[in-house]
């Protein structure tokens, strides 16, 4: 009898490490032009943003149902698995409530820790990984979800955006507002707080904008996790990972890209950074 | 006479005062920057304009509660460096006259020492062959008379005050030989000529002369200024209206909104018959601030054009009676952290809006707003902490006087930007969501990783900083300093550019101004990019005026 680690599809996780680590993912749904697609089952992220640049109206993500839970929960459970499952924010989606209702209608106290992470996208990638190695170093579930919590008050993220166009669009703009509307080009960096987008810093240009999401994370060095994540531009991604090579050896940096869920917001040429400082 | 009575200082001030304003023109043509800047007389005048105003409303106070009206009101209206100074100067005379019934001859000299003290403090740095010199002297030479004076009583106040006016000549004339800059130029120091011609109309009218019409007998320029050039160093014609007049009827302000409005034929229309007038907006809106007898004159006329809304009409001289109480008991509740830039044109103010959603008070280098304005648009702008962008260095001054007053409801800052491009800076690295600290430490990182040019045009020959500048020719400065001197602005903006040595990462921003055009500058713009591969080069209309161009390398 082992943990195994539930995540779901907005946390951004690579396919292949999900593969390896064996972490089960639940999809959430992507609503596009009136057409429900399972994120990540039958919706690819190039898919994905060619029809976000193209399409008039913006696509819509919602939790994932809590039927898509029970089944995944009741799967493992049969194999005789205990399960921490590691959602996002509960501030910025219901999935943890979805979660939560379904764990409720698996019997009297089933072996599932949920955590509400407060975070998003590569922050959650990069603490669910951490709870699948802890999973394979044999720990209790109880033990997981305790340093899983501890980790998560260590984690940072931010990302540069091309345009805060989609977060207006989206009506996510949030505290960022008061980067919207200068005349001159920049390209503001952003923080996800307290489930809302908050503002950092607007560099004029994506060279300066690149530099000073190395520099944030390098601010809260050493690490024990780096993550960067994409909208379209790989080459981007791999750039950073070259620069935060000094902070982890370079193979160890996980590289994601923003799925539908932060995708419909951050929008085409984003990229971000996140880190756990060490404890 | 042994002494001064209460009305006879307010009668040798307001003397002093009329002597000024008779000097005016001479003082602004002595500035010495060959930038259109000549407003030193200006600044004088209406700083002590406010205060002299005070004292009509008094009869029969004390010579220290003299003092202290001056004071107060020149608090209000200081502006410039100049102005900031004869504030703390009038501050100092009413600390030296505190509690006197009348002012003798040692409570005169005490009056400057406390008012020379008070100068110095006032500026960070302070520098000899200035105003501040004239001021010390004059305390100096007061010092000396009543300590030689002092077996035979207090001695005669009228020859006490010829000692200080003597003393602030000789100080005046001894200006170009203390600041290397007087002397290139071959003018004495425009200040400190302020100085004296205040004291200069006291005397006169001490003696029964008449201040208004006086001639001291100056040597305005050392003989070197062609006076026929002083017509042409102007200050802004709407800038002084909007000061010199704002005591003139009603204050009236309202948005018209409609289809096809002509805003140049709204400007002319209203000018006719009003003072102040400031119109900006489009052929949709246009938002009119303007001074006029009858404001029903002013609304019948734009009910005409569209629909009004934002209607807000002040009298003004009701409100001028007590501006400065008044000012203190507005508090509506604050909150947050919000900024304050002082920008010289329609763009600029705009920009400074849209970047860090800030209040604006135009003005700059020949325009410097008073302290009065300043705090007004703090408390505009409705903020618990408000942060300062005065964007030129004759502002900044006046930015920390406005910061070091006492206020209970607001905590005011100041990031003392000396150029608009250091403004900008600043302002894109404000975050109305981040704490105050952390605010100020990232814009003052921001504008020292800015280098900042202006170009403008020389309004008359000189020789500056060992570089001889005819006038009409094109002067790129860098940092401030006189680095380039061109026959075009364009060619100077290029000159002053490849001064500061670009490189492919860096990112140029030209802030054209009113009078430059768009094609122009877009002729510049790929010019820089053909030159230097790689190179960001972002255009923005800045609408400043005298500047063709602001640009900012990081």
């Amino acid at each position: 009898m082992a943990v195994r680690i539930v995540a779901d599809s907005t946390s951004d996780l690579p396919p292949a490490v999900v593969e390896e680590l064996g972490i089960t993912i639940v999809p959430a749904n992507v609503v596009i032009d009136d057409v429900n697609y399972r994120d990540g089952v039958d919706l690819t992220p190039d898919d994905f943003y060619s029809r976000l640049v193209s399409g008039t109206a913006l696509p819509t993500t919602s939790q994932p149902s809590v039927g898509a839970f029970q089944t995944a929960y009741q799967e493992l459970l049969d194999q005789g698995h205990e399960l921490v499952s590691i959602h996002v924010s509960g501030k910025l989606s219901g999935t943890v409530n979805s979660a939560t209702q379904a764990r409720a209608s698996l019997g009297e106290d089933p072996p599932i820790e949920i955590i509400d992470s407060q975070a998003a996208s590569i922050a959650v990638a990069l603490v669910a990984i951490e709870a699948a190695e802890l999973a394979r170093q044999s720990m209790s579930r109880e033990e997981i979800a305790e340093r899983v919590r501890g980790t998560l008050s260590r984690t940072f993220a931010a990302f540069a955006v091309d345009t805060l166009e989609y977060l207006q669009k989206g009506g996510r703009i949030g505290k960022a507002q008061a980067f919207v509307g200068s005349l001159l080009s920049v390209k503001p960096i952003l923080t996800l707080m307290d489930g809302e987008v908050h503002p950092l810093e607007r560099p004029r240009n994506h060279q300066r904008a690149m530099r000073r999401l190395v520099e944030l994370v390098s601010e809260k060095a050493p690490a024990s996790r780096l993550g960067v994540i994409y909208s379209t531009e790989q080459e981007w991604a791999a750039e950073l990972c070259d620069s935060l090579s000094d902070l982890l050896p370079r193979e160890q940096i996980v590289t994601a890209r923003f799925g539908p869920a932060l995708g419909t917001y951050v929008g085409p040429r984003a990229v971000g950074v996140a880190i756990v400082s060490e404890g | 006479m042994t002494a001064l009575s209460g009305d006879s200082l307010a009668a040798a001030l307001t003397a002093g005062f009329h002597c000024l304003q008779r000097y005016r023109d001479p003082l602004n043509a002595l500035n010495v920057y060959p930038v259109p800047d000549g407003d030193t007389g200006t600044n004088m005048l209406l700083t002590m304009r406010a205060g002299v105003e005070k004292l009509s409303q008094l009869n029969g106070a004390t010579a220290g509660e003299v003092a202290a009206q001056v004071a107060d009101g020149a608090f209000w209206e200081a502006r410039g460096n100049s102005g900031v100074i004869l504030s703390q100067f009038f501050k100092g005379i009413a600390l030296g006259l505190d509690g006197k019934e009348v002012c003798a001859g040692e409570d005169l000299a005490q009056a400057f020492r406390s008012a020379t003290d008070a100068a110095y403090r006032s500026v960070g740095n302070p520098v000899e062959g200035t105003m501040l010199t004239v001021i010390r002297w004059v305390a100096e030479a007061l010092e000396a008379a009543v300590e030689a004076n002092s077996g035979n009583g207090a001695g005669d106040l009228l020859a006490l005050w010829e000692t200080g006016y003597s003393a602030s000549k000789a100080a005046l004339e001894a200006t170009p030989t203390m600041l290397p800059k007087l002397r290139e130029a071959g003018v004495v120091d425009a200040g400190g000529m302020g100085i004296v011609v205040i004291l200069g109309g006291a005397l006169l009218h001490l003696t029964g002369g008449d201040a208004a019409t006086a001639d001291l007998g100056l040597a305005t320029a050392a003989g070197q200024i062609d006076p026929s050039q002083l017509a042409s160093i102007s200050v802004e014609s709407d800038f002084l209206d909007s000061s010199v007049e704002s005591e003139w009827g009603y204050c009236t302000q309202f948005l018209i909104q409609g289809e096809n409005l002509d805003i140049e034929k709204v400007r002319s229309d209203l000018a006719a018959t009003s003072e102040s007038l400031v119109i900006v907006g489009d052929d949709r809106f246009i938002r009119v601030h303007v001074h006029m007898q009858d404001p029903g004159v002013a609304l019948t006329y734009a009910v005409s054009l569209g629909e009004l809304d934002q209607i807000k009409i002040d009298n003004m001289s009701l409100q001028n009676q007590d501006w400065a109480s008044g000012h203190q008991e507005r508090g509506a509740p604050k909150d947050g952290i919000t900024l304050v830039a002082v920008a010289p044109g329609e763009g600029l103010a705009q920009l400074f809006r849209d970047t860090a959603g800030a209040s604006i008070v135009s003005g700059g280098q020949t325009m410097n707003p008073s302290v009065a304005q300043l705090i007004n648009a703090a408390e505009e702008s409705g903020g618990q902490d408000v942060i300062l962008l005065p964007n030129n260095k004759n502002v900044s001054i006046t930015a920390v006087q406005a910061a070091e007053r006492e206020n209970e409801s607001q905590n005011l800052h100041v990031v003392e930007t000396s150029t608009v491009p250091q403004g900008i800076a600043a302002a894109l690295a404000f975050n109305s969501q981040a704490e105050t600290g952390q605010n100020l430490q990232a814009m003052r990182e921001a504008v020292e990783a800015v280098v900042s040019i202006e170009v403008t045009r020389s309004v008359r020959d000189t020789v500056l900083e060992g570089k001889a500048v005819n006038e009409g020719d094109y002067m790129g400065l860098v940092e401030g300093g006189l680095a380039v001197v061109e026959t075009s602005a364009e060619a100077a903006l290029m000159a002053a550019l490849d001064g500061v040595g670009l490189e492919e990462d860096h990112i140029v921003t030209i802030y054209w101004g009113a009078d430059t055009d768009q094609a122009t500058v877009e002729g510049v713009s790929e010019n820089l990019e053909a030159q230097i591969p790689g190179i960001q080069v972002d255009l923005v209309f800045g609408g400043q005026p005298h500047y063709p161009y602001f640009a900012a390398v990081e």
